[in-house]
């Protein structure tokens, strides 16, 4: 048992006794992978009550991505960098890789983890919108077993997740996308670096021969308390052949709503106005009809 | 070693009716709470008024005042003891916006009332020349409190001397000030208290008030103590602490004939000090000695006021109330020419000061006035005029939006009439040759340290690395004044000149009467005494070992003190600055005209240096102070609610990083001043206070829209007016 600014630390070397210890000490533990989060709220006041933490980075189960049957298996522990420049999720699942990328700063990346960044819930969590676009599965281990749960359904609210102190994420899964998908992105910040996004948005659509939207998902980052895709938007655009009018329409209306659904706040005359123009973008992309000039 | 921890406040207004540190000196490893009762001398410090308490007594005017001071045997102890002493307070009405401040009813925070300064310049009339003027435009700017963000937090360390005295070694830009600060409350004669700094990280014109605070709060605890007390502040006691750069609310009237020719100018301009005055009544007259800008305008009705609140407090910050005023005139000028039709470089020139015109303040500048140089050169270098025209034309076509921004800038050298301006740089030469050097002038990364080596060198026939110069030691060196002003090179350098001469007049005689010769036929190059022919009579280690071998002094102290001026405070005219800088900046941005981002896609700047004693040391300050000025115009927005500051770390001030700052395109011009070391002036500040207006015209010029409003967010440049929690 160490010391960790003021908090006991002990490190576990497997998921079993990860849990074991966490259900020993109780929920005055908590677990921390990359600590980019903890160690700022340490300093913050934000984690009062909490005496020690249980170190998962070094589990070697958590760690690193898994291909089977299509399937993508990655370790909760796997850090924003080791995502950043994997081969395999940007051909499948560019958004997420480009998403992993624009977190904070290189250091913060070699840290921090996707576990970390579900788990911590923040409304700017970068790797979310992608998550959920992708239709990812978190998936929870408690000393009684293992459960699967939706990212929609896992993140419960602004810095919330539904995980009990004695459980831990062990890996998100991504199900096999059918072929032929396009994916687009776009992300807003202040800055180039070391900043939160001020807002994102990840669509991913399939045309049909006759190039028609056959199914497309949206979900827009840092403007929903409790992510979501923007289902409205999504139905409004199925079986129809996007044009700049249509992406528009679909993007100004689900806009207007994510809005409303956040609060009118201070910032809403600008945010309204963004989310319209970076969902509209994210479908061009995605719809491969992209270049067409702005309104 | 022991470690001390300010208890701040943490309200922005309030009395103090009670502190009890009984359960803090219950804590584990806490020896003492100190509070003002152990203040033996004076209570308060401050420049121009000294009504800042070192820990306050009894009236809290910001929520960084200092309360007590626990001291711990270690820095975690001392961090814990600090959270439980009690303090009782009785709230007090916060004034927090400087209009109210000064308005009748509110408040006083101190016995003189809430007016910190009032500044002004008068000349011609200005009312009736406006009245007659064809053209006239009224337009106000507003700017934010800005932090200094230097990398390294305030720090220091007091020791404890035997002779009673104390040292106190820390990150304080002018260790003179903090010197005279300390011996006055610690009631200690000024030799007996010594200041050193060790490397600097960092200080911008940051590292003074705050640093004498910390210091006194310092050496006190070491000298209640008997032992040496270390002080390092946090990001988030420095954000909460350290003072700001003072916002300002500028309403310009200025007028002008058809063909362009400025006539008269009308500006009230109202500053926030905050809870102290600091260096206010200074920076308030910069800004008025400036208000006109580098132009010609016969008539001029300035007014600089600033206003006392409960929002922090402000000082000195690179620029000292220029950049401000820069951002005003220079949107106003690119206004004017847009009201003219004429493009803003042209409108420019037509207008701007040249060698023997008189300034808003009345100075007639017999220097050569290089502002029409630095435009051209700088507007040539980026394509300014065509890229101008272009972007105009294109505007509207697609949703990257491009834009080209000039702006310029005068800026009077070194301190101005108020202060006495001198300085002191050391040189000796040791037996063997090599040099060893020391200044009142402080070195704090700005490379003052390199310019006056370079300065030694070049005098005494040196190359650079036989100089070894030694960190300022207030028991070593002449009381310089402050190190501020870009004043550093011009007054350091003279001095450093002014030894390095007299250095070799004694070398030279010392050898010329040893060999025969005449010391006017005798020179030091290249390392040798040499003839006129160039043929080396000795080598320098030579000559130096000769001095040392007849008792010839070659320790020699440089003293230079700057030319008198005259300012006639009631007329508001006078000869502001012996000398004055010119330069000017183009930013080229791209403006993404759906979500109002901007980018800076290229920068150049071009300054009139007089000389560049170090060229790298001067592509260096551009560097620098072109990535805080562009802060300054896109991010950095200190903000107070009620007092209280909004930002606690650098996770909510925004800074620009690597990727946000274009490698600048630098041009140097060197037009000598004959009264500079080699005819150098300086380039510290001007560089940052006209990067703000470059951004801003180019934004214009890409968008169509004008912004009158710092910093110029993406949320206002997509819907045209500030959007705030």
């Amino acid at each position: 048992v160490a010391d960790l600014n003021g908090l006991r630390y002990t490190r576990a070397g497997t998921v079993e006794e990860a849990l074991q210890l966490l259900e020993r000490f109780g929920p005055r533990y908590m677990p921390v992978a990359g600590g980019t989060d903890l160690l700022v709220g340490l300093r913050r006041g934000w984690y009062d009550g909490i005496e020690g933490v249980v170190d998962i980075a070094r589990v070697d189960a958590l760690r690193g991505l898994d291909a089977q049957d299509g399937q993508i298996c990655i370790g909760s522990c796997a850090t924003h960098a080791e995502l950043a420049v994997h081969d395999l999720l940007r051909a499948e699942y560019p958004a997420l890789a480009s998403a992993s990328a624009a977190v904070g700063s290189p250091q913060i990346r070699n840290r921090g983890t996707i576990g970390g960044n579900i788990v911590g819930a923040a409304p700017c969590a970068d790797t979310v919108p992608a998550l959920l676009v992708a239709g990812a599965l978190v998936e929870v281990v408690a000393p009684s077993g293992t459960r699967s749960v939706s990212v929609d359904q896992f993140i419960t609210g602004p810095y919330t997740a539904a995980l009990q102190p004695h459980e831990l994420t062990r890996a998100v899964v991504l199900p096999r996308l059918k072929p032929g998908g396009r994916w687009g992105y776009e992300r807003l910040a202040r800055r180039g670096a070391l900043d939160r996004a001020r807002m994102s948005v990840v669509a991913l659509a399939w045309l049909d021969d006759d190039g028609r939207i056959d199914e497309v998902r949206i979900a827009p980052g840092a403007v929903l308390p409790k992510p979501r895709r923007l289902s409205e938007a999504e139905g409004m655009l199925r079986g129809k052949t996007p044009t700049t009018a249509l992406l528009s329409e679909a993007a100004r209306g689900s806009a207007a709503a994510v809005v409303d659904e956040a609060g009118r706040r201070w910032s809403a005359p600008y945010k309204q106005r963004v989310l319209a123009t970076l969902v509209r973008r994210a479908l061009e992309q995605a719809t491969a009809a992209e270049g067409l000039p702005d309104e | 070693m022991l470690h001390a921890r300010a208890v701040y406040a943490r309200r922005p207004h309030a009395e103090i009716e009670g502190l009890d540190a009984s359960r803090a000196l219950e804590v584990p490893g806490v020896i003492a709470v100190l509070t003002a009762d152990d203040v033996p001398g004076k209570k308060r410090f401050g420049l121009v008024v000294k009504h800042q308490p070192v820990l306050v007594e009894r009236r809290v005017r910001f929520p960084g005042d200092a309360v007590a001071l626990v001291v711990a045997r270690s820095r975690e102890a001392a961090d814990r003891g600090a959270e439980v002493v009690q303090v009782q307070y009785r709230d007090l009405p916060v004034v927090s916006d400087p209009d109210e401040a000064l308005a009748k009813g509110t408040p006083l925070l101190h016995p003189r009332g809430n007016l910190a300064a009032h500044r002004w310049v008068r000349k011609g009339d200005a009312l009736k020349a406006l009245g007659d003027a064809p053209i006239v435009l009224e337009r106000t700017y507003r700017t934010q409190f800005v932090e200094h963000a230097y990398l390294e937090p305030e720090a220091v360390l007091a020791e404890p001397l035997p002779d009673g005295g104390v040292r106190v070694t820390g990150c304080v830009q002018n260790t003179f000030t903090t010197r005279r600060h300390l011996s006055r409350v610690l009631g200690l004669p000024m030799a007996k208290v010594e200041v050193t700094q060790p490397t600097v990280g960092g200080s911008f014109g940051g590292k003074d008030q705050v640093m004498t605070a910390i210091s006194c709060r310092a050496a006190l605890a070491a000298l209640r103590t008997g032992r040496p007390v270390r002080l390092v502040n946090t990001r988030e006691d420095s954000f909460l602490e350290s003072y700001k750069r003072h916002p300002y609310r500028m309403t310009y009237r200025i007028g002008c004939a058809r063909d362009g020719t400025l006539d008269a100018v009308v500006a009230e301009v109202l500053a926030e000090a905050g809870a102290y005055a600091a260096l206010t009544p200074f920076v308030t007259w910069r800004s008025a000695a400036h208000a006109t800008g580098p132009y010609r305008i016969p008539h001029v009705d300035v007014d600089v006021r600033a206003a006392y609140t409960n929002n922090g407090y402000t000082s000195a910050m690179r620029g000292f109330g220029t950049p401000q005023i820069c951002f005003a005139v220079e949107c106003l000028m690119d206004e004017l020419a847009e009201e003219l039709g004429q493009d803003p470089l042209e409108f420019r020139l037509h207008n701007v000061l040249r060698t023997g015109d008189e300034t808003g303040t009345g100075q007639v500048l017999q220097h050569s006035v290089s502002v029409s140089e630095v435009l051209q050169k700088v507007a040539d270098a980026s394509g300014y005029v065509e890229g101008w025209h272009r972007c105009r034309r294109d505007r509207g076509a697609g949703t990257v939006a491009k834009g080209f921004g000039i702006a310029c800038s005068f800026r009077g050298v070194s301190f101005g009439p108020e202060g006495v301006d001198a300085a002191g740089t050391l040189v000796s030469v040791q037996s063997d040759g090599s040099v060893v050097a020391s200044s009142g002038i402080c070195e704090m990364g700005q490379g003052s340290q390199t310019s006056m080596a370079a300065i030694v060198a070049e005098v005494l026939g040196l190359s650079l690395d036989r100089i070894t110069f030694l960190p300022i030691n207030t028991m070593g060196v002449p009381d310089s004044g402050p190190t501020v002003a870009s004043r550093g090179t011009f007054m350091g350098g003279n001095a450093a000149r002014k030894a390095a001469g007299e250095l070799r007049d004694r070398i030279l005689h010392t050898v010329a009467a040893e060999r025969g010769l005449s010391p006017e036929s005798l020179d030091l190059a290249d390392g040798h005494v040499v003839t006129a022919a160039g043929e080396s009579i000795m080598s320098f280690p030579e000559a130096a070992n000769l001095c040392a071998g007849k008792g010839v002094s070659l320790f020699v102290v440089g003293w230079y003190k700057a030319p008198d001026l005259t300012w006639d405070r009631k007329k508001g005219q006078g000869q502001a600055y012996f000398t004055h800088v010119y330069g000017a900046n183009v930013a080229e941005v791209e403006v993404d005209t759906s979500t109002g981002y901007v980018r800076i896609v290229r920068f150049f700047s071009c300054h009139d240096v007089g000389r560049a004693i170090s060229l790298s040391g001067v592509h260096g300050q551009v560097h620098g102070g072109v990535a805080m000025g562009l802060g300054y115009a896109l991010w950095e927005d200190f903000r107070y609610h009620q007092g209280q500051p909004a930002q606690t770390n650098f996770d909510g001030y925004t800074i620009p990083t690597s990727l946000d700052v274009p490698e600048p395109e630098v041009h140097v011009v060197e037009n000598p001043d004959p009264l500079g070391p080699f005819g150098a002036k300086s380039v510290g500040e001007p560089v940052m206070e006209v990067a703000a207006p470059a951004v801003a015209n180019a934004i214009a010029n890409a968008t169509g829209q004008r912004f009158y409003e710092l910093p110029l967010t993406m949320e206002q440049v997509l819907l045209g007016k500030p959007l705030v929690p």
